[in-house]
């Protein structure tokens, strides 16, 4: 069982022997964010998710509030005149609480599996018009995502860096390798929630921060409740 | 200064412009209006072999047994006139159509050939021949002071003929080129007479003695001087080809390589007239007598070769068809070229034309209702939207809440379509209250209920078949899981869970 000091000695290695994969890191942490709508979430990341980069939100069980961050980034979008596409992996968007201004600035794709979804994030990520892409996995179910082989992901990060896109995967559990930023959700609305005002849900959203590929987030924000 | 385009054979090249390679195999043209059918023209190697005109199909193929043959076709040689056109309008507005196959150019108003050489005459007759080329046409060009003999260098001589001495070039014409009729023409070869020097060393006097009066028009076309006012002909904006598959087609390989040709003619055509295209029309005919159509519409007009194929074949690779195709055409809706100012502070698409082609991959992974910007309907039933193409460009920037707006309700996630459950209701505290549901059993949520917040009765659309209602519960279970329970007549189901 390799030690800690083996793993630091052997990333002092790899950086020393590659450093052009970790200034690309660093290049990145120089990059401004795209505020999300969340402010506990913005303020863990370091004003929200890094640009051009892949961020994982990870949503442990039903009630973890993802929905509410995706619609929270949905708003924050069209508040900021961009447009956002959802490659929504189980048809689950809820369009009732969104105004009809917002939704004119949203492209959404329905999928009915994991792997359409996959395919469709594909080719979403070879056009440039789209800065934002969101691929929600939340809902699909787990023998889906077993099917999803670790050789996905950093070709899509190829396909996405090529374009500069900023691409936030939705899942259940922890999926996508390598990836930058890794954020665990972890507070489980209840009935009491369903009464009180959207926005306002969102301060009490549970945030855990897992992974950071930059250095912008604040240390003491490592959870942010 | 005057050129004239002329296009041998017209006929034959409108047919040929589709299958280029036929030009060095024997094919014959068949005029299909005559009874016994009779061909009206033939290659350069179906000639060699001894196929004339104004043969029969039989008598040909009976010389050339590896004759290909093929009928002439009005809607096609319509489509070369459009074609032939609109190429001479890219480098002169004053057009005359003297004849099918014939275009007569006026070069006087050219600033680039005034006072021009030989030389640089040819030069532009060249770029002229080779943009002709470019669509599948042979032309031969003459250019000459007047339109006759600008026609005469077309007719006579090399591909490109610039006429520099009118009186030595028309001497030197064969004297068919007065176009005398039949016995004048017998009488002439009968006296030795070959070329229109040897007509004009007779003399109109003494010609006119002996042929009559036939003999004015004679020496009045072989006058270097004899003009004649040209009638301009306006730009056709019809960009349309059709051709039919014999025998039918069943791979779209062979419909792919046709388009993709057609689209590059469109694209010179287009660019150069100053048009671009608006949309695409694909027509297509089936072996079992049925038709399609499609319109595909552009997001910004283009004439660039590669977005208008790309639109093409992103359609292709959805269609299915029941039987092969015998028949298709493709038509063009010119426009004229936009510009937009975008604004400053506000996003815009990159790029329109890539943006489509996304959505098209995107419709035939999914179906065409799985994609889009989703618009809400005007129906009081909740989840009740439409899916249509999204409008980036005039979508409105929303404004920030100043904090008096009304409370936003918290958004579920969706199960479509809804999760039907069986649900056990409790007893009411009142007899006049419902019995809520105390504990709930569906493919995505079951278990005891905890907690249960309802309901709320919504209706509507009474006027239609009694309409529809509905009861609404939202539910905690013992796990804590919270959900949205629908009752309506047909009974329980779960349609949305809180996260």
């Amino acid at each position: 069982m390799p030690t800690a000091a083996d793993i630091v000695d052997l990333r002092r290695l790899l950086n020393e022997r590659f450093p052009q994969a970790h200034s690309r890191a660093a290049a990145s942490a120089s990059l401004p964010a795209v505020p999300t709508g969340v402010p506990p979430l913005d303020a863990l990341l370091g004003g929200g998710l890094p640009r051009g980069e892949v961020t994982e939100l990870v949503g442990d069980g039903p009630g973890s509030g993802t929905a509410q961050v995706l619609h929270a980034l949905i708003r924050q979008t069209a508040l900021s005149g961009q447009f956002l596409a959802l490659i929504d992996g189980a048809d689950s968007l809820d369009v009732d609480p969104i105004d009809d201004e917002t939704l004119t600035r949203l492209l959404w794709v329905r999928c009915p599996s994991a792997s359409m979804a996959l395919k469709a994030v594909d080719i979403l990520l070879r056009d440039r018009n789209f800065p934002l892409v969101v691929l929600d996995l939340k809902l699909n179910p787990a023998t889906e995502l077993r099917g999803i082989r670790a050789s996905v992901w950093p070709r899509l990060d190829r396909l996405r860096e090529h374009q500069g896109t900023t691409l936030l995967v939705i899942t259940p559990q922890p999926l996508v390798s390598g990836v930058a930023v890794r954020v665990r959700l972890s507070r489980q609305l209840d009935l009491s929630m369903t009464r009180e005002d959207a926005g306002k849900i969102l301060w009490q959203l549970h945030f855990e921060l897992e992974r950071h590929g930059a250095s912008q987030a604040s240390p003491s924000a490592k959870r942010v409740a | 200064m005057f050129a004239v385009i002329h296009l041998p054979d017209f006929s034959l090249q409108a047919v040929l412009r589709h299958e280029p390679e036929l030009w060095t195999q024997s094919v014959a043209l068949v005029e299909g209006g005559t009874h016994p059918p009779r061909l009206c023209a033939r290659t350069e190697s179906a000639a060699r072999t001894g196929v004339s005109v104004p043969m029969t199909p039989t008598q040909a193929q009976a010389r050339c047994p590896d004759l290909i043959i093929r009928t002439r076709s009005a809607s096609q040689e319509a489509s070369a006139t459009d074609a032939l056109i609109q190429c001479a309008y890219g480098f002169t507005p004053l057009v005359e159509q003297t004849r099918p196959g014939i275009l007569t150019l006026d070069l006087g108003a050219l600033a680039e050939l005034k006072g021009a050489d030989k030389e640089q005459f040819h030069v532009w007759a060249a770029r002229l021949a080779s943009a002709l080329t470019g669509h599948q046409f042979r032309p031969r060009i003459g250019m000459g002071p007047t339109p006759n003999l600008a026609q005469h260098a077309a007719h006579w001589g090399p591909p490109i003929q610039i006429v520099e001495q009118p009186e030595l070039f028309l001497r030197q014409l064969p004297v068919a080129a007065l176009h005398p009729s039949s016995d004048v023409a017998t009488l002439f070869s009968k006296w030795g007479i070959q070329t229109v020097g040897e007509l004009l060393d007779l003399g109109q006097a003494e010609v006119t003695e002996r042929i009559g009066l036939e003999a004015f028009a004679l020496f009045a076309a072989a006058s270097p001087k004899a003009t004649r006012p040209l009638r301009w002909v306006r730009l056709p904006e019809r960009f349309e080809e059709q051709y039919p598959f014999d025998p039918p087609l069943e791979t779209a390989e062979q419909l792919l390589f046709l388009l993709r040709r057609w689209i590059d003619q469109f694209s010179q055509r287009l660019e150069g007239i100053g048009l671009v295209a608006g949309g695409l029309s694909l027509r297509w005919q089936l072996e079992d007598g049925t038709t399609g159509q499609r319109l595909l519409p552009l997001p910004h007009p283009t004439a660039q070769a590669d977005i208008l194929f790309r639109l093409l074949q992103t359609f292709l690779e959805t269609l299915r068809t029941d039987a092969p195709l015998t028949g298709v055409s493709l038509a063009l809706e010119p426009a004229r070229p936009v510009h937009h100012q975008f604004s400053l502070f506000e996003a815009a698409i990159k790029d329109p034309h890539q943006l489509q082609e996304t959505l098209g991959r995107l419709s035939a992974l999914l179906g065409p209702d799985r994609v889009g910007t989703p618009m809400r309907q005007d129906r009081h039933h909740p989840d009740c939207f439409v899916l249509t193409p999204p409008h980036f460009e005039q979508a409105p920037v929303p404004l920030p809440s100043n904090g008096s707006r009304l409370p936003r309700p918290l958004p579920f996630r969706r199960l479509r379509p809804a999760s039907m459950a069986r649900v056990e209701t409790g007893q009411a505290p009142l007899a006049s209250l419902p019995e809520p549901p105390h504990a709930l059993a569906s493919p995505s949520v079951s278990g005891p209920i905890r907690f249960s917040l309802g309901p709320w009765r919504q209706s509507g659309e009474w006027w239609e078949n009694g309409g529809w209602q509905r009861e609404e519960w939202d539910v905690e279970t013992h796990r804590g899981i919270t959900c949205r329970l629908v009752r309506t007549a047909e009974g329980w189901v779960v349609t949305g869970i809180l996260d």
